[in-house]
C-alpha cells in the first residue's frame, strides 16, 4: 500500500514538473523581455494573438504575444471621427507630428491595433477599444525576432565587409506558418520578397527573390511591390501582389524559393498614375472578393472567380491614357482610403481621408460592398 | 518676589536674540518646505520625462497617484499616454513619445490644474543643413533615375514631397516628377528621391501620357523648403536651391573594364584613384566597391568620390603592402540612369543580351 502511495506521489510530482515546464516555454518559442522595436512599417496578425511587426529601421521582424485571445465572433461596428487628432492628443502632440503606418484587426478578439510613427522617430503600438486608446508596451512581453538585414543565405562572413543594406518594409502578411514580406531598397529600384517560417528558427530559413513582370510589352518593369495578399486559386496558393501603376500580378507561392527569380503573371492593369495601398478579402455566398484601396482611384472590387478564369497574361502595352485591362473589376463609391483590414467576416475597417480633410476610422458593411 | 533689574536686563537680551534666531530658523525651514517645481528631464535634446514632486500631491498614497494625476496637452482633454514611476519623493512621468518642442502641457491632479509646463522650441543655431545633393554634376542625363539629399542631422519622414519643388526654366513648377515612395537610410540622414520610373521608361503608359519627367536641353531648379524639420523639430537653417541642365539619354551600362586605376606606392597611405570616366551613383559607389588582397582579405579603408562622382578614391586604414590586389565591384552599381553593370534600366526584353552577367566584377592591380 505504501509503495502505491509513493508511486502516486511520484506521478503527481512528474505531472507538476511537466506542467511547470510547459508554463515557462512559449508554444511559439517566444521569450520574455523588452522588444527593442525601432520603427513599425507594417503589422499583421498571425496565430493565437501573435502580432508581427515589420521594423525597417532594425531590419527585423518581431513576433509579439498580445495575449489578446478572447474570442469574439462578431465585432461591433467602429466609428472614430478625426482619429488622427485623437491619437495625437493621446500622444501629447499635434497631428502633423504623427503618421498612422498600419492598422490590423486581431482576428480572435476583433480588437484594433494601430502602428503610429512619431516625427521624432519613436514607434508606438496602440490598441483601440471603442474610442479608448491604449498603449501596447514592448517592455516585459513575450516576443521573438528575426533579422532581415542580410541577404538570405549569406552570413556576415560571406558579406566580406560589405555594409548591411538599408531597406524598407512595404507590406507584411502571415500565411500558412510563414511571415511574408516585401521590401524596398533606398539604393536600387526594385523589391525583394521574403518568406520566413514561424516560429522563427536559428537557421533563418528565408527565401528571397526579385520580381520581374513584363506587363508593358517589351519593356521590363522592375517595380516595387506596394501591397499584397495570398489567395487560393483553382486549388493552388498564390501571392497576389500589386505595384506602382497598379498591375495585379500572381506568383505561385510554392515557386517562391531562396534565390529564385520568379516571373509573375500580370492578370490586370488598374490604371497608371496610381499606387495600390491595401488589400482585404471577403467572402459571400461561396465567392471570394478582393478589395483594393488606391492612392488615386476608388476602392476596387475584384471577384476571385474572374481571376481564376483569366488564363492569359497581359503583355501588350496599354494604348489609351489611364485605361485598364485584364480581369474585370468594379469601383466602389469610396475614395481616399488609406488603410483597410477585415473587422470580421462581414465587416471591413476603413481609414479614410474625407472630402473635408478629416481622417475617420469607420466600418464598411461587407454586404453593401459586395 | 524681588527682582534684580540688572540681572533682568542681562537675561532679556539673550532671550530676545533667541527669539529672533528661532524666528529666522522657522522662516528658513519654511522656505525649505516650499515644494520643488515640476521639472522636465532632457535626453539627446528630447524632453523625455516630467518630474512632479510628491509634496505637490497633498500626501496622496502611492497607489492612488495614477488615478488622480494626469498630464495633457494644453487645450485638449485627453491624458497623455505614458508610464508613471512613483517614488517617495516624486512621480516621474515618461510619455510614450517625448514632449513636443514648442507646445504647452498641463499637470492635472484631482480635477485641479496643478501646473503648466512649456517645452521650449529647439535652438535654431543648431539647425539641420543640406550637406549635399547627388548627383553633383550640373548636367544630368535625360533619364536620371534618382536624387540623394544628404542632411547634417536625422530628419523627419513624410515631409519630402511637400518640401521639394522642381521648377523648369525658372518659370513652371513641374508636376509629378517624383515617385510617392519615401526612402531613407537607417540614420535618416540620406533621402532617396526616385524620378517616376514609369515616366522614364520609353513606351510605358505614364511616359506616353505625361512624357519623360525631364526634357533634354532644358534647365531645372530643385528647391528644398526651409520648413523641412529634423527629428527634434528644428527647421532647416536655410532654403536650398540647385540648378541643373538636362543632357542626353544614357543608354549604356557602366563598364568597369574601362576604368583607369592609378595605383599607389607601397609603404604609404596614398589614395588609390580610379577614374570612372562618367558620373556614377554616389551611394552605390560607397557601398558596392571594395579592395581585397591576394588572400581575399578585405582591406579596410574609406571610399570618397570627387569630380562629380567620376573619380573614386580609396584611402586604406593601414599602409599599402607591396603585392597584388583586386578591386571588386558588385554588379548592382549603377550610373545616374539606373543602368547597372549587368543590365540597362530601360531594357528591351525582346532583345537578348549576349553579355554574360556576373555578381562581382573584378579588376586587378599591383602595388609596388
Amino acid at each position: 500500500m505504501k509503495k502505491l502511495y509513493y508511486f502516486a506521489a511520484a506521478c503527481a510530482a512528474f505531472v507538476l514538473l511537466v506542467a511547470a515546464n510547459r508554463s515557462t516555454s512559449h508554444p511559439y518559442g517566444l521569450k520574455t523581455g523588452t522588444a527593442d522595436v525601432k520603427s513599425i512599417s507594417a503589422i499583421a496578425f498571425g496565430p493565437d494573438g501573435i502580432l508581427f511587426l515589420g521594423d525597417s529601421r532594425s531590419a527585423a521582424v518581431f513576433a509579439i504575444d498580445t495575449k489578446d485571445k478572447t474570442m469574439v465572433e462578431k465585432a461591433a461596428a467602429v466609428e472614430i471621427k478625426n482619429i488622427d487628432q485623437k491619437i495625437a492628443a493621446a500622444l501629447g502632440t499635434e497631428v502633423k507630428n504623427i503618421r498612422i503606418q498600419d492598422i490590423a484587426v486581431n482576428p480572435i478578439s476583433k480588437k484594433i491595433y494601430c502602428a503610429v510613427q512619431s516625427s521624432d522617430g519613436t514607434p508606438v503600438l496602440l490598441k483601440l477599444e471603442g474610442d479608448k486608446i491604449q498603449a501596447v508596451s514592448f517592455k516585459d512581453i513575450e516576443f521573438s525576432t528575426i533579422s532581415i538585414a542580410n541577404v538570405p543565405g549569406e552570413d556576415v562572413k560571406d558579406r566580406g565587409g560589405r555594409p548591411l543594406r538599408d531597406q524598407s518594409i512595404s507590406d507584411l502578411n502571415y500565411s500558412d506558418g510563414s511571415v511574408l514580406l516585401s521590401g524596398l531598397s533606398n539604393q536600387e529600384f526594385g523589391s525583394t520578397f521574403r518568406k520566413i517560417a514561424f516560429p522563427f528558427s536559428d537557421k533563418q530559413e528565408q527565401s528571397s527573390l526579385e520580381i520581374f513582370h513584363a506587363a508593358h510589352g517589351k519593356y521590363e518593369t522592375n517595380s516595387p511591390i506596394r501591397t499584397f495578399t495570398t489567395a487560393e486559386l483553382n486549388g493552388k496558393k498564390y501571392l497576389v501582389a500589386s505595384y506602382t501603376c497598379t498591375p495585379l500580378v500572381l506568383f505561385p507561392l510554392d515557386e517562391l524559393k531562396a534565390g529564385k527569380h520568379v516571373k509573375g503573371r500580370t492578370v490586370a492593369e488598374f490604371g497608371a498614375g496610381n499606387s495600390p495601398i491595401d488589400m482585404v478579402t471577403l467572402k459571400k455566398d461561396g465567392n471570394s472578393y478582393l478589395f483594393m484601396a488606391n492612392s488615386n482611384r476608388p476602392v476596387m472590387r475584384i471577384n476571385y472567380k474572374n481571376i481564376e478564369t483569366y488564363e492569359g497574361a497581359l503583355t501588350e502595352p496599354i494604348k489609351e491614357s489611364y485605361s485598364t485591362a485584364g480581369v474585370n473589376f468594379v469601383t466602389l463609391p469610396t475614395v481616399n482610403v488609406l488603410q483597410m483590414d477585415k473587422l470580421d467576416d462581414t465587416q471591413v475597417l476603413v481609414l479614410q481621408r474625407r472630402a473635408n480633410g478629416d481622417l475617420d476610422l469607420w466600418t464598411a458593411r461587407g454586404d453593401r460592398w459586395i | 518676589m524681588l527682582t534684580n533689574p540688572v540681572n533682568n536686563k542681562k537675561i532679556r537680551r539673550p532671550v530676545v536674540w533667541c527669539l529672533v534666531f528661532s524666528f529666522l530658523l522657522i522662516s528658513c525651514s519654511d522656505i525649505k518646505k516650499d515644494p520643488l517645481p515640476v521639472s522636465i528631464q532632457w535626453q539627446n535634446n528630447r524632453a523625455v520625462s516630467m518630474t512632479i514632486p510628491r509634496e505637490l500631491l497633498q500626501g496622496v498614497a502611492k497607489d492612488s497617484v495614477e488615478q488622480l494625476l494626469h498630464i495633457q496637452l494644453e487645450n485638449t482633454n485627453t491624458p497623455v499616454l505614458g508610464e508613471y514611476i512613483i517614488t517617495d519623493e516624486a512621480v516621474v512621468f515618461r510619455p510614450l513619445v517625448a514632449f513636443t518642442r514648442g507646445l504647452n502641457y498641463e499637470v492635472w491632479f484631482s480635477g485641479k490644474l496643478l501646473n503648466k509646463v512649456v517645452i521650449p522650441s529647439g535652438s535654431t543655431h543648431d539647425a539641420p543643413k543640406i550637406v549635399a545633393v547627388y548627383p553633383t554634376s550640373d548636367t544630368v542625363p535625360l533619364n536620371l533615375l534618382k536624387i540623394y539629399i544628404v542632411f547634417s542631422k536625422p530628419m523627419q519622414e513624410g515631409q519630402s514631397l511637400n518640401n521639394i519643388t522642381v521648377i523648369k526654366n525658372q518659370r513652371d513648377t513641374v508636376p509629378s516628377v517624383f515617385l510617392d515612395l519615401e526612402l531613407w537610410n537607417n540614420e535618416r540622414t540620406i533621402h532617396t528621391l526616385w524620378l517616376d520610373p514609369g515616366r522614364i521608361k520609353r513606351d510605358l503608359q505614364p511616359n506616353k501620357t505625361m512624357g519623360a519627367p525631364l526634357q533634354q536641353g532644358e534647365s531645372y531648379q530643385v528647391i528644398i523648403k526651409q520648413d523641412w524639420r529634423d527629428v527634434e523639430g528644428v527647421s532647416l537653417a536655410s532654403e536650398y536651391q540647385r540648378d541643373f541642365v538636362v543632357g542626353l539619354r544614357d543608354s549604356l551600362s557602366p563598364d568597369a573594364e574601362s576604368w583607369t586605376i592609378h595605383t599607389p606606392k607601397a609603404g604609404g597611405h596614398e589614395r588609390l584613384k580610379i577614374d570612372l570616366h562618367e558620373s556614377l551613383d554616389y551611394v552605390l559607389l560607397k557601398n558596392t566597391v571594395r579592395v581585397v588582397d591576394k588572400t581575399g582579405k578585405v582591406i579596410n579603408g574609406v571610399i570618397e568620390t570627387a569630380a562629380e562622382e567620376t573619380i573614386l578614391y580609396f584611402t586604406p586604414s593601414g599602409e599599402w603592402s607591396p603585392g597584388d590586389y583586386t578591386l571588386e565591384i558588385e554588379s548592382r552599381l549603377e550610373d545616374l540612369a539606373g543602368n547597372n553593370l549587368n543590365r540597362l534600366f530601360d531594357k528591351d526584353l525582346t532583345r537578348q543580351s549576349k553579355k554574360a552577367t556576373k555578381e562581382i566584377y573584378k579588376r586587378s592591380f599591383r602595388v609596388q
